[in-house]
């Protein structure tokens, strides 16, 4: 994994919204990379950043909000300098995105066909004819009826369905980063399934990264091999799945597996209060207040990421005690 | 005797399909159900008399539910409540049933009126069902409940826009179990909600259910939810109950539309390659002969085309409608 080409490198990146109750920092210092082939799950509670961050990378951020620091690296080309022509040849091509909405994704009064035709004719000098040859081939893969589908209007498909002409469209231009914003939330389970396996699939068949944001636990396990889970806009803990999942540094992670109805035998333990009103954070973690261990410190000074060798890291002033205790992990 | 009892439950629809056509939707295609959760404040514990109902969307079951809360009138069947029919009582004799049975759907915040302060959300059901309490009782009572599921009595004042929705979640429930229903019916209230607040939310329907006496009919696609609140699962598949199985008695589902359903659901088993079911699920309108089940099923034989298998218990406890069971 580690001599895989870096297809993506976010430094730093914060965006703020300035409200009249003063500036948000919706998305703050998020940083993390991604290899080829790779997939990362970035979960959360709503409200913790995850569709800012991903709409931050594309910098389609609404106004008033703003990128106001940071680098995204993209092929050794930093998104954040380019000039806005630049930036729209870029999305839909290098980066793809799929929300989670896919009735409001599609035109109602346009085949699917035509909106993935116009997404490819907009980035490559093609005729119809092999546009549709790539959209047909595109659908095939993610198990859909091509034919029927490429003339089929949005409300004649299933949401299963839907979703998987959104990614077919998504991938009609093979991006080197497709972003699937809580993609499969309002999916039953076995609709769910199905498009997971075809998103995996076609993670292994091509040389991708995949940016899965969601707030259920079991779908990221489903198809990530890296999770980062962010909280207040802040990247809380990150590193591999089973890492994480398994033995989560932090107090957060440790409660949101533990509010979980599948991964908890016996009581569910859920996290008390919600999350922080973004724009009157305290100076400490900004987890404090539903924290069952926060001690002194965490109420004065806010816990920065730290890496243990594994690989994983978190943001949490209790790491380094945990870490000594175990005896498994030393902070390097 | 049992609480709530339908027979041969059949809810059609009419949709137009052009001039003067009218095509057929068999929502609810002759279900057979016994909730059979008649209790005693003394005999409750937790979470043994609760019922989860599964399935994929458009399969009948929020249907199902608004069938056996009333709030629609079935098309045929009956419907017995502590053995009087109910299927086709006006609204005015169905107060008594109304006080038993209550209902919250998924989107709290729709179902609250935005321009009605809580205390005139909450008051309309103590006005209905306890007339003879004055504004005072009224506004303790309200208060009281409030504290219950887990709002600030204060609050009474606020209007549904100032709480987040958690808080409406909990709104919504305030509103159902201000009557002390025997049973609550919740459709889907638990879906599309973050990890913590569904956790809270369950642990609240526990907790309640435990201090009222109330038991739930958990409408769902969440199987987790499900199996954390209920004992015992009936599983929905194209207007039809296919399976009802017992989750504590460790039965495993027969069923392969059941295991297929199991099987979908992701966990944080890494070597987990989720699976699914091939195929969508069947148009309502024009439902398949026989098994509603066979043109997704791996293992489908001749009968599965031509009959549509019954309901019948294979042990204690386990009901399956499979040709193969």
């Amino acid at each position: 994994m580690e001599n895989k080409k870096k297809t993506v490198t976010v430094k730093n990146l914060t965006t703020v919204f300035p409200t009249s109750r003063g500036l948000i920092k919706a998305a703050n210092e998020i940083s993390f990379s991604m290899s080829e082939g790779s997939c990362l799950a970035l979960i959360g509670e709503s409200g913790a950043g995850k569709s800012v961050t991903a709409l931050s990378l594309l910098r389609l951020v609404p106004p008033p909000g703003r990128i106001t620091g940071g680098e995204i690296i993209l092929d050794n080309q930093d998104l954040l300098k380019l000039g806005s022509a630049e930036m729209r040849r870029v999305r839909g091509d290098d980066l793809a995105l799929v929300f989670q909405d896919s009735l409001s994704t599609f035109n109602p009064v346009r085949p699917i066909g035509a909106h993935i035709c116009e997404t490819i004719n907009a980035h490559r000098r093609l005729s119809n004819g092999e546009a549709k040859e790539i959209a047909l081939g595109k659908m095939a893969d993610m198990g859909l009826p091509a034919e029927r589908v490429f003339k089929s209007f949005p409300f004649q498909l299933s949401g299963g369905m839907r979703q998987r002409a959104a990614l077919a469209m998504a991938l009609s231009l093979h991006p080197k980063l497709l972003i699937t914003d809580e993609a499969t939330t309002s999916l039953d389970v076995t609709l769910q399934a199905q498009v997971l396996h075809y998103l995996k699939k076609h993670l292994q068949d091509c040389c991708m990264s995949v940016l899965f944001i969601s707030h259920d636990l079991a779908a990221a396990a489903a198809v990530a091999d890296r999770v980062a889970v962010i909280y207040a806009g802040r990247i809380v803990e990150s590193g591999p799945l089973k890492e994480v999942f398994q033995k989560p540094l932090h107090p957060y992670t440790e409660a949101l597996i533990g509010s979980h109805p599948s991964f908890c035998s016996g009581t569910l333990e859920p996290i008390k209060g919600s999350p922080p009103d973004l724009a009157n954070l305290s100076a400490g973690c900004s987890f404090v207040s539903r924290c069952s261990k926060a001690s002194g410190i965490c109420h004065q000074i806010a816990p920065v990421l730290q890496e243990a060798p594994t690989g994983h890291q978190a943001a949490c002033h209790l790491l380094i005690g945990k870490v000594v205790d175990d005896g498994e992990v030393a902070v390097s | 005797m049992s609480l709530l009892c339908g027979q041969k439950l059949i809810k059609n629809y009419y949709v137009s399909k052009g001039w003067w056509q009218k095509e057929e939707v068999q929502a609810v295609r002759g279900v057979d159900l016994d909730l059979g959760l008649e209790l005693n404040h003394l005999s409750c514990n937790d979470r043994n008399n609760n019922i989860g109902l599964v399935g994929e969307s458009g399969s009948g079951k929020s249907t199902l539910a608004r069938l056996i809360s009333r709030l629609e009138k079935p098309s045929r069947g009956s419907l017995h409540f502590r053995g009087k029919e109910i299927s086709n009582l006006p609204e005015k004799e169905l107060l008594f049933f109304r006080k038993q049975v209550q209902i919250i759907f998924q989107d709290a915040a729709a179902s609250l009126n935005p321009r009605h302060s809580v205390e005139k959300i909450l008051s309309e059901p103590v006005r209905n069902f306890y007339p003879e309490f004055s504004r005072s009782e009224r506004r303790e009572k309200i208060i009281e409940i409030m504290e219950q599921v887990g709002l600030s009595g204060k609050d009474y004042r606020c209007f549904p826009h100032e709480f987040s929705g958690g808080q409406k979640r909990r709104l919504a429930i305030a509103r159902a179990v201000i009557v002390y229903p025997s049973l609550l019916i919740c459709d889907e209230a638990t879906s599309g909600l973050d990890v913590s607040l569904q956790g809270q939310l369950l642990n609240l329907f526990l907790e309640l259910g435990e201090k009222f006496a109330m038991n739930y009919l958990l409408v769902s696609h969440d199987l987790p939810a499900v199996r954390y609140l209920c004992s015992r699962i009936l599983v929905m598949y194209a207007g039809m109950i296919v399976e009802d199985f017992s989750a504590k008695e460790q039965h495993s589902p027969v069923h392969p539309y059941t295991r297929a359903l199991l099987k979908s659901e992701p966990s944080l088993d890494s070597s987990f390659s989720p699976q699914f079911l091939p195929g969508e699920p069947p148009d309502p309108s024009a439902h398949p002969t026989g098994c509603p089940f066979h043109p997704r099923c791996f293992e489908r034989r001749d009968i599965c085309v031509e009959a549509i298998p019954e309901l019948k218990e294979i042990s204690e406890k386990h009901r399956v409608a499979c040709h193969l069971a």
